[in-house]
C-alpha cells in the first residue's frame, strides 16, 4: 500500500507537469503558427518562447526520478514502504505536482501573448522572456520543496 | 566604460556634402543628429531648408537586388558552410559605380526571367482549370461547339445527383416526345447529360429542364471534342513546363554572379545610407550645417578630416540637460565585451550611469556554469565557441554571443568539475556497460555531490547572492560618493550594511546589539526626505519592511540549485535510458540524441535565468538605464567584409 501511494506520488509530479507543459507550449505554438504565417523568418523567436512552458515537464520528470530513486527502483531492490512512508512520498510530491501544473499552463499564457510582442516590436521580444522566467520562478520553488521533502521521506 | 561623447557643430559647402559625408562614413565615428525640429522654428525655417538628396533610385534598386537573390538562392542554393567567413573587399571596390551599373543588368534579367515563370504558372493553373472542367465530358463523342441544327437544339449540362438520365426522361415524356437524354458523367456532386431536342418543344422542355435545376453548360470558343481539347491542353502544359524549366536554367546559369549581387547589395546600402543621413542636415543653397555625436577619442580623427575642406566646426561637451539623448557606446576589453549581449537584452546604461558589463562579468558566468553544470556540456560549448571565433570572424551580436560561449563552457566546466558530472553521469556507466566496473576519476575533482548533498548546494547558492546583492549595494554607493553625495551612501548602504552585518553576528554569536544598531540607524535615517518630524519617523519605520525584499531576492538565488538538480537528472536518465539498453552502440545513439536535446533545452532557460539574476537582484540596486544605442554613419555591410 505505501508502494503505491509513492508511486502514485510520483507519477502525478510527472503527469501532470507533463500535460500542462504540453498545454503550455501548445497554446504558445497556436499563436506562433499566426505569426508565422505573416513573418516567417521570426521563427528562432518564436520557437524560444514555445519551449519557456516545456521545463515544467522536466521539472516533473525530475522529480518522479528522485522519488523513484528513493524508493530503490533504479538500484533493483525496491524498499517494501509502510503506509506512513509511502504517504509522506506522496506528500512530498504535491508541490510539484500542483506548482508544476499551474504554472506551466499561466506561463503558456504569459508565452503565447509575448508572441504578439514579436509581432509588433520585433527588438523588445526579449522582454517577454522575462515575463515567462517570473512565473516559471514558483515551478522551481515547488520543484525545490518537493526535492528537499523527498530526501529524508523514506528515513 | 561608457565612451564619452562630443556634439560637432559643422558649417560646410554644399558642394562637398557628398565627399564630407563619404569620408566621415569612412571614419565611422559620427552619429548625425536630425535637424527637422529645428525647422518649426519660423525665424530659421525662413532660411533653411532639408538638404536636397537625389535618391537616384537607390532603394528601388536594392529592394530589387534583394529579391533577385532571394530568387537565385532558391533556384539556385548557395553552397556554403556555416562555418565560412565573409568573403573581404576593398573599400574602392564596395563603392564602384562600374559594379552596381554592370549587375543591376543582372538583376534586372533575374526579375524578367522571374516575371515570366510567374506568367507561364498563372497560365499553366488556368489551364490545368480548364482541363479538369472538361474531362467529365470525354466520353462525349460530339464536338463542344456543336449546338444543334435547323430544327434541333442540343444542350450540355449538370443536374444535382438524384437527378439522374433515367428521372429526366421521365419527366421530360410527360410535356414532349421529340427529345433524347444521353447520360454522359456522373460523380459524387453531379451527373452530366447532354439533351437533344425539337425546336417546336423547346419551351416545354426548357420549363421541365428549368424545374429539374438542369444548369446548361457552354464550352464557349472551343472547338473539336472533349478528348480533343484535353489532348491539346495537355501539349500545351508539356510546353510551359519545358518553358518554365528553361528559364529556372536561365536563372541558374546567373548564379555565377551571386557574389557581385551580395556586393552591390552592400553597396547599395551604404549609399542609402549615406541618404539618409544627408536628409537630416539643413542647409541654404550653398551651406549645410552638420550637428552630430562624436566619440571623444576619435575627435582628433574628425578634425584632421575636417581641416581639408572649407568649413567651420566646433567640438562641445555635452551638457547635463542632453545627456538623456547622448547616445551610448560601452568600450570593454574582450572579457567583459560578449556581455554587452546581455545588457542590451534589458537596456543600455544612461549617459550619466555606469557600464554594467566588467559587473555582470564575473555573476553572469558563474551563474551559467553552476546551472549549466556539466563538464562535458561545458567542452561543447568551447569547442563551439572556439571554432565560430577563429572560423566565422562574426561581428555585432554573433560577436558576443561565441564570446559567451567561450566564456560560459569555461566555468561550465569548471562548475561540471565541481560537480563531477560528465555528461551526467556517464562515465561510470560507460565503464560498467564495458565490463571494467564502475569507475570515475573525476570523483577525486568532485567538491560536493548534488543528488545527496542538496543542502549544501543550497546554503552555497544563497551565499553567492548574497555577495551579489552586496556588491550591487556597493556600487550603488560608489556612485552616490562619485555624485558628491557621500551622506547618501553612508546612509542608504551603510545602514543596511550594518543590519546585515548585525544579522550574521546575532545568528552566530546570540549578540544582537549591532543589528538593533542597524534598525536604529534604518529608522533614524530612511525618512529624511521627508518634510515633516512625523513624516520622517513613518518613513523610517516604512523603510524596515525592505527586508523582505531583501530577503526574497536571497532566496530567488535557491534557483542555481535546483537547475544543478535539474540538469543532472536529466542527464542521469538519458544515461539510465540508454544503458537499459545493453548495447554500446544503441547507447551511444540515445545518448548523443538525448544530451543534445537536454543541451538545447537547458542552454536557453539557463541564459535567462542568469540574465534575469542580473536584471532583477543585481541591476535593482544600481542601475540607471535608458541610454539608446551609438549608431555612427558607418560602413555596415551583410555579405562582404571591407579590409
Amino acid at each position: 500500500m505505501g508502494l503505491v501511494l509513492a508511486f502514485l506520488g510520483a507519477s502525478l509530479a510527472a503527469a501532470l507537469c507533463c500535460v500542462a507543459s504540453a498545454k503550455g507550449t501548445g497554446m504558445t505554438g497556436e499563436a506562433a503558427t499566426g505569426l508565422l504565417r505573416e513573418d516567417p523568418s521570426q521563427f528562432s523567436k518564436t520557437l524560444i518562447l514555445q519551449v519557456l512552458p516545456g521545463t515544467q515537464g522536466l521539472y516533473g520528470l525530475v522529480i518522479w526520478f528522485f522519488a523513484l530513486l528513493q524508493i530503490g527502483v533504479f538500484a533493483g531492490n525496491i524498499i517494501p514502504l509502510t503506509l506512513v512512508q509511502g504517504l509522506r512520498v506522496f506528500v512530498a510530491c504535491i508541490p510539484m505536482m500542483l506548482g508544476g501544473w499551474l504554472s506551466a499552463i499561466y506561463q503558456g499564457r504569459v508565452a503565447a501573448a509575448s508572441i504578439s510582442i514579436i509581432a509588433k516590436k520585433p527588438a523588445d521580444w526579449s522582454k517577454g522572456i522575462i515575463l515567462c522566467i517570473t512565473v516559471e520562478f514558483y515551478a522551481i520553488l515547488s520543484l525545490l520543496a518537493s526535492f528537499i521533502m523527498l530526501l529524508n521521506a523514506i528515513d | 566604460m561608457i565612451v564619452k561623447m562630443k556634439k560637432l557643430s559643422l558649417f560646410a559647402m554644399l558642394s562637398d556634402r557628398e565627399a564630407l559625408l563619404h569620408e566621415l562614413m569612412l571614419l565611422g565615428c559620427v552619429e548625425v543628429i536630425p535637424q527637422s525640429e529645428k525647422l518649426l522654428d519660423p525665424s530659421l525655417s525662413e532660411s533653411l531648408s532639408r538638404v536636397n538628396a537625389p535618391e537616384q533610385d537607390y532603394r528601388n534598386l536594392h529592394s530589387k537586388a534583394t529579391a533577385a537573390l532571394g530568387i537565385l538562392n532558391r533556384y539556385a542554393p548557395a553552397k556554403s558552410s556555416i562555418f565560412a567567413p565573409r568573403r573581404e573587399v576593398g573599400a574602392e571596390e564596395l563603392f564602384s559605380d562600374e559594379l552596381v551599373c554592370r549587375t543591376k543588368k543582372v538583376i534586372l534579367r533575374i526579375e524578367e526571367h522571374q516575371n515570366r515563370i510567374a506568367t507561364l504558372q498563372a497560365e499553366a493553373s488556368r489551364l490545368e482549370a480548364l482541363k479538369l472542367s472538361l474531362e467529365p465530358w470525354k466520353s462525349n463523342k460530339m464536338t463542344l461547339n456543336f449546338l444543334g441544327t435547323e430544327n434541333v437544339r442540343v444542350m450540355a449540362g449538370t443536374t444535382l445527383p438524384s437527378v439522374t438520365a433515367e428521372v429526366l426522361r421521365e419527366e421530360l415524356a410527360k410535356v414532349a416526345e421529340e427529345f433524347e437524354v444521353f447520360p454522359i458523367n456522373s460523380d459524387r456532386e453531379q451527373n452530366y447529360i447532354i439533351v437533344i431536342f425539337h425546336k417546336a418543344v423547346e419551351s416545354e422542355v426548357m420549363s421541365v429542364l428549368r424545374n429539374l435545376s438542369f444548369s446548361r453548360v457552354v464550352f464557349g470558343s472551343l472547338k473539336g471534342t472533349a478528348e480533343e481539347n484535353i489532348e491539346e491542353i495537355e501539349a500545351q502544359l508539356a510546353s510551359i513546363k519545358r518553358e518554365i524549366s528553361e528559364e529556372t536554367e536561365k536563372i541558374k546559369e546567373l548564379s555565377s554572379h551571386r557574389a557581385d549581387i551580395e556586393l552591390c547589395i552592400d553597396s547599395l546600402a551604404q549609399e542609402i545610407s549615406k541618404i539618409d543621413a544627408a536628409q537630416k542636415l539643413l542647409g541654404t543653397e550653398s551651406v549645410f550645417y552638420l550637428e552630430g555625436w562624436v566619440t571623444a577619442p576619435d575627435e582628433k580623427r574628425v578634425t584632421d578630416l575636417l581641416l581639408k575642406y572649407t568649413c567651420a566646426f566646433e567640438f562641445a561637451d555635452p551638457a547635463p540637460e542632453e545627456y538623456p539623448d547622448v547616445p551610448i557606446k560601452l568600450k570593454n576589453n574582450r572579457l567583459t565585451e560578449p556581455l554587452t549581449m546581455v545588457t542590451e537584452m534589458y537596456s543600455l546604461p544612461a549617459y550619466e550611469g555606469i557600464d554594467p558589463n566588467p559587473l555582470i562579468m564575473p555573476f553572469f558566468s558563474v551563474f551559467f556554469g553552476i546551472m549549466y553544470g556539466d563538464m562535458g556540456y561545458g567542452i561543447v560549448l568551447l569547442i563551439l565557441g572556439i571554432l565560430a571565433k577563429t572560423k566565422l570572424k562574426p561581428r555585432g551580436v554573433l560577436n558576443y554571443m561565441t564570446g559567451l560561449l567561450i566564456i560560459c563552457g569555461v566555468t561550465t566546466i569548471l562548475a561540471g568539475a565541481a560537480f563531477g558530472s560528465f555528461f551526467g553521469n556517464a562515465i561510470p556507466i560507460v565503464t560498467e556497460m564495458l565490463g571494467l566496473g564502475e569507475k570515475d576519476p573525476l570523483l577525486a575533482l568532485r567538491l560536493i555531490d548534488p543528488m545527496t548533498d542538496p543542502l549544501k548546494l543550497l546554503v552555497g547558492s544563497l551565499i553567492i547572492g548574497a555577495i551579489q546583492i552586496i556588491v550591487g549595494m556597493a556600487i550603488k554607493a560608489y556612485m552616490l560618493i562619485r555624485d558628491g553625495k557621500p551622506l547618501d551612501a553612508l546612509f542608504d548602504v551603510g545602514s543596511w550594511w550594518l543590519l546585515f552585518a548585525g544579522i550574521a553576528v546575532g545568528a552566530l554569536k546570540g549578540v544582537w546589539w549591532v543589528a538593533i544598531a542597524g534598525v536604529a540607524a534604518l529608522v533614524l535615517t530612511q525618512g529624511r526626505n521627508k518634510p515633516t518630524i512625523p513624516g520622517k519617523i513613518i518613513g523610517g519605520i516604512a523603510s524596515l519592511y525592505d527586508i523582505t525584499g531583501y530577503f526574497g531576492d536571497i532566496l530567488s538565488y535557491a534557483r542555481l540549485m535546483a537547475l544543478v538538480l535539474a540538469t543532472s537528472v536529466i542527464g542521469s536518465v538519458i544515461n539510465l535510458l540508454g544503458s537499459l539498453t545493453g548495447n554500446i552502440i544503441l547507447f551511444a545513439v540515445i545518448f548523443i540524441a538525448g544530451h543534445g536535446f537536454s543541451m538545447a533545452i537547458n542552454i536557453i532557460g539557463t541564459y535567462v535565468h542568469s540574465a534575469r539574476l542580473q536584471y532583477l537582484e543585481y541591476f535593482g540596486k544600481f542601475y540607471i538605464d535608458g541610454g539608446k544605442a551609438f549608431r555612427p554613419l558607418k560602413v555596415d555591410t551583410k555579405y562582404v567584409e571591407v579590409k
